[in-house]
């Protein structure tokens, strides 16, 4: 499943088939969805998947794409700018496994989690990257 | 006049030709009119009717079923082959010598063989008394073999008796044999002739001749007594997810659904029926149909297995039956040698459900009953022993003070609750300075332990550690409060994926209900004297001690200790004012409590909250919530109602009205960034304070002098580097970011590699094991994904890097090989926290680059400095961004030390006395004692 189609520009994130089956179902219930992407304990380095709007973007977070679920709108997915630095040069793509508990994130009580596969850019798709935008302070 | 013993066939006293004309005129009536005749034996009635019911025709003999080479097959699989020679050499020579014949039928009543008299072999022949014939009940109608199976008893039956008017010529006696290892009818016994055959020597005759066939078998079967009976068992359950099925050509994994049908045939050797299937296994909709189809394709495996009923024609033997062999015949330690698990632990069918309870139950009862430890003890480090406190208690009174294993029997009661539920063994939150499980205790605690066992409380009673509760609902204003909804989650465990409770699933409902709780237990409990509340601390501390574990003793202890020595303060502004600063609880406080080590992240918060006099609400994690609520019970009468509140359920639905609510004062969090900043958001709504934990990356720093000298030191160094591995690396602090100098990183990370492969990896609640499982499948994916991106960057895989397989009852598990990579800072397995046993090495060339390397990272929480150059490592520990360097030690957690994160790790502390100020209200009295007016008006 693609995202947004850019045309001529390669993509930052990507979601599995299930992924996105599991991310349809969750709208239904809960209304138009975003992700931001954790780090640190736990739960950490788990994309967290919000009511649109709940978790408060700001200019210390970037937009690395909009994921089309096949819902009226995409999914936004969000990590903090700082974190960025270390991820930039790799590609995500969101999936889901079986597990449970994952912050506030609205998957957990389904039994499963999502979870970022990464890969590393090609050279030809590094070369095609959009520049990512900050949230709005 | 009848016979006192109903399966002799011939009264005494009757004359042949008496018992015959009326067996002949009983058999007509029945035959015409149904009539039962009180002449005729009331078990040949039955057996009567029940041919009549099976269709048998009662002028004709039994279908062949069996062509030769089936035949000869059938024969040479069978156990009754290994006892042909005794049965000729018993029966046969003689019955060809009298003219009787003599058959042998598996346990479907098909004969296999008949031997004897060659003239009355051609004559029975004509009602196809033959090899290869069903000679059953339901094929053959009434005659001896198929009413010694159908009944599992010697029977004879004479020659009216019979239901079919072929055979009604013949008398025949028959007993059924048993394998003397399983007890699983194998077949019958039969010897046919004249009327000879119905006297009662002749059934003396077989039932002596099944005896000793049985006897015989006892030697030529597979012999699950010994060491040897593996290759008789053909089906593993035992602690299988699924049943490993050994055939020619290799073994088989079975599906789930096939391993439950082959394990209930092999169980039920008479046969089954597709209903009692459906039954055995809980099918719903359309069951039957998927009950045969299942079998169907079961057949593919069992060839022998023959429908209406569903029944193997040869025993299948399992592990079960070797244990269940092994435990009739006293052999105690032998069956527990086979005991490898719970029977197909993952299925859910009642009959299998039945039956590894019911074989669990029998295990532990016959370990409980024999007198010697070492079993039990070999029992008690099973997964389904670790947390039975009661074999535990059985160990220790079976040890000798002085013993090898009593340390470990000391170590595992103290400890046993602190494991169960928890997803990992908290037993390995270490003492200072100790990697390997510390498990002598000082003297004084083995006396006290053994004090202690005799106040355990009985299970279910409060204050009973002995048992979880099969279910679990909010604890709220002192009495537990099932959820506004209704709804409760399962909570397996991870050890076996079996759900040992459930517990409730709460809502913004329950929250509030908390919250009503605590706000109503608040202000009494805030305006309690401090030496109340020291006290009442002190007694949780009593009561953790005398069923718990000692580390979460200490930190109740000491802030019952701090609270007791805090002052407020009081500052001379000038002669005549004075401000007086006093300590104020805040009121009501949340906590959300993570899973990594549930009952100590939940004391660290809980026992400073307390102290400064606070109610609390606390959330434990969804993953995590048992032991938890274990502590609770176990000092819920020690505290006022109302004043600890649990809302159990997930983040999302119980964890966010609680983090969003208005009605608390403070949020304490341990967990993730992302989660984080969303507490604090919520906060900002309500103007709130909070700590958060969010994790880290840590540095652990390896000066060049750790290795001027392969000493001690050195040794401690190595040990701390493997400090990656503690708790599988599900520890916040986790060092997993190595620093090495250039100068030595070759022959150190060779040594470290070294230390590394001698981790033990094995079951978490084996206090020889230093790596256990991961938490869940999620755990080990989002490791194996790191893994994935590790090689991508480049980074070199020194050791492991791979899922771990082990053996056993741990074939399932979420088992990681603890992995070393060598990089460079800016790979992202440098910079994310991997949760997993994994180290990332990379070499600095100096202090400066030392520090730049340690300090590139989003995190602050944990660090590690090795050197014996005390001013190299305390200036690096000063320049070290975060908030707890360990200085040649690793993961050590005294309450007294002050623990929490620089930058991206969170905010606040956690543990010593400053954290009383993270749950207090300072108030000043601003006051003036001069009489005299300012003069301003």
């Amino acid at each position: 499943m693609a995202v947004t189609p850019e045309s001529g520009t390669a993509q930052r994130v990507d979601v599995t088939p299930e992924a996105a089956r599991l991310l349809r179902r969750l709208r239904a219930e809960h209304g138009p969805l975003m992700f931001h992407q954790s780090g640190g304990c736990c739960d950490g380095s788990s994309p967290m998947c919000y009511p649109h709007g709940e978790f408060l973007i700001g200019g210390a977070d970037v937009h690395l794409g909009d994921l089309d679920i096949g819902a009226d709108e995409p999914v936004d997915v969000w990590m903090s700018k700082a974190q960025f630095g270390y991820w930039s040069h790799t590609h995500l793509t969101i999936d889901v496994v079986p597990g449970r508990g994952a912050g506030f994130s609205l998957e957990a009580p389904t039994g499963q989690r999502f979870l970022i596969r990464s890969r590393l850019f090609t050279d030809e798709e590094a070369e095609a990257l959009p520049p990512v935008q900050g949230g709005l302070n | 006049m009848r016979s006192s013993n109903p399966w002799l066939a011939w009264p005494p006293g009757t004359d042949r030709s008496t018992l015959d004309g009326r067996l002949r005129r009983a058999h007509e009536a029945f035959l015409t009119s149904g009539r039962a005749s009180p002449h005729v034996r009331p078990l040949v009635l039955d057996s009567w009717r029940r041919s009549l019911t099976s269709g048998v025709d009662s002028d004709d003999g039994p279908p062949v079923e069996l062509g030769d080479a089936e035949l000869r097959a059938h024969r040479d699989a069978h156990p009754l082959a290994a006892a042909m020679p005794l049965i000729r050499r018993l029966l046969v020579e003689y019955a060809t010598d009298v003219g009787l014949v003599v058959a042998v039928s598996d346990s479907s009543g098909r004969l296999l063989w008949v031997e004897g008299d060659r003239a009355l072999r051609e004559r029975a022949a004509r009602m196809h008394f033959v090899e290869g014939a069903s000679w059953d009940e339901a094929h053959a109608g009434t005659n001896a073999p198929g009413v010694a199976l159908a009944l599992d008893h010697p029977v004879q039956v004479f020659a009216g008796e019979h239901f079919s008017r072929v055979v009604q010529p013949w008398s025949c006696s028959a007993a059924p044999v048993h394998s003397p290892l399983t007890g699983q009818l194998l077949g019958a016994i039969d010897v046919t002739g004249g009327d000879d055959v119905a006297a009662p020597s002749a059934l003396a005759l077989v039932r002596a001749a099944a005896s000793a066939v049985e006897l015989e078998l006892r030697h030529a079967l597979p012999d699950l007594s010994g060491q040897a009976y593996g290759r008789h068992v053909r089906l593993r359950v035992l602690g299988q997810l699924r049943g490993l099925f050994r055939q020619e050509g290799g073994d088989v994994r079975l599906s789930l659904r096939h391993s439950e049908l082959a394990l209930l045939l092999s169980m039920r050797p008479r046969g089954v029926s597709g209903d009692e299937l459906v039954i055995a296994l809980h099918e719903s909709e359309g069951s039957a149909v998927s009950v045969r189809v299942e079998m169907s394709r079961l057949r593919r495996v069992l060839p022998d297995l023959s429908s209406r009923p569903y029944r193997l024609a040869s025993p299948l033997v399992t592990d079960v039956h070797v244990v269940q062999e092994r435990l009739a015949n006293g052999d105690v330690v032998g069956a527990l040698s086979v005991y490898a698990g719970p029977v197909l632990p993952r299925s859910d069918a009642p009959a299998v459900v039945a039956l590894r309870e019911d074989l669990r139950a029998h295990m532990r009862a016959a370990l409980m009953a024999q007198p010697e430890l070492a079993p039990l003890l070999a029992y008690g480090r099973m997964a389904e022993g670790q947390d039975d406190v009661e074999v535990w208690e059985a160990c220790l009174r079976r040890s000798r003070p002085g013993a090898a294993a009593r340390p470990e029997i000391v170590a595992r009661l103290g400890r046993w609750t602190w494991s169960t539920g928890c997803r990992r063994a908290e037993t390995s939150l270490l003492p200072p300075g100790t990697y390997r499980r510390a498990t002598t205790p000082p003297p004084a605690a083995l006396a006290h332990r053994e004090d202690a066992m005799s106040v355990y409380a009985p299970p279910g009673q409060p204050g009973s550690p002995v048992e979880y509760k099969p279910r679990y609902d909010h604890w709220i204003g002192g009495d537990y409060v099932a959820p506004a909804k209704g709804q409760y989650f399962e909570d397996p465990s991870p050890v076996t994926g079996q759900t040992f409770t459930e517990v409730a699933r709460g809502t913004a409902e329950d929250v509030e209900r908390a919250l009503d709780a605590a706000h109503a237990a608040a202000p009494a409990w805030g305006k309690t004297s401090v030496a109340v509340r020291a006290d009442i601390l002190n007694k949780i501390a009593d009561r953790i001690e005398a069923n718990l574990e000692k580390l979460a003793v200490d930190h109740f202890r000491y802030f019952a200790g701090v609270l007791r020595a805090q002052e407020g303060s009081i500052s001379v502004v000038d002669e005549d004012t004075i401000a007086y600063h006093f300590h104020e609880p805040l009121g009501v406080v949340g906590q959300i409590i993570p899973w990594n080590f549930p009952m100590l992240m939940a004391t660290w918060k809980l026992a400073p909250a307390l102290a400064a006099g606070n109610a609390v609400v606390l959330k434990p994690a969804e993953q995590t919530p048992a032991s938890i609520l274990l502590l609770n019970e176990l000092i819920a009468d020690l505290l006022p109602a109302g004043v600890l509140n649990i809302v159990n359920g997930f983040g999302v639905e119980a964890g966010k009205p609680l983090a969003s609510s208005n009605r608390v004062r403070k949020i304490a969090f341990t967990g993730e960034t992302t989660t984080g900043r969303l507490i604090m958001q919520y906060a900002s709504q309500n103007i709130i304070p909070v700590t958060l934990e969010l994790g880290g990356k840590s540095p652990n720093i390896f000066f060049e002098d750790v290795a001027r000298a392969r000493d001690d030191f050195y040794d401690k160094a190595l040990e701390g580097f493997t400090m990656f591995a503690f708790n599988q690396g599900e520890v916040c602090t986790c060092p997993s970011r190595a620093l090495i100098q250039s100068s030595i990183v070759d022959s150190f990370l060779a040594d470290a590699t070294e230390r590394t492969k001698a981790a033990t990896q094995g079951n978490p609640l084996d206090t020889e094991t230093m790596v256990g499982a991961q938490a869940s499948n999620d755990q080990v994916e989002k490791i194996l994904s790191y893994f994935e991106i590790g090689r991508a960057e480049g980074a070199r895989v020194v050791v492991g890097g791979e899922r771990a397989h082990l053996d056993g009852d741990l074939a399932g598990g979420y088992f990681v090989t603890p992995t070393i990579f060598e990089g460079d800072n800016s790979m992202r397995i440098f910079q994310e926290e991997i949760f997993g046993p994994v180290v990332s090495v990379a070499r600095f060339d100096d202090f400066d680059d030392a520090i730049k390397i340690a300090n590139d990272t989003l995190y602050g929480l944990g660090a590690g400095v090795w050197s014996r150059d005390l001013n190299t490592a305390y200036r690096a520990g000063r320049a070290i961004e975060a908030g707890r360097v360990w200085t040649n030690c690793y993961h050590a957690y005294p309450a007294h030390a002050a623990f929490g994160g620089y930058k991206g790790s969170g905010v606040g502390r956690e543990n010593h006395k400053m954290m009383l100020d993270h749950y207090q209200q300072t108030k000043n009295l601003l006051v003036s004692y001069s009489p005299q007016k300012l003069g301003y008006f």
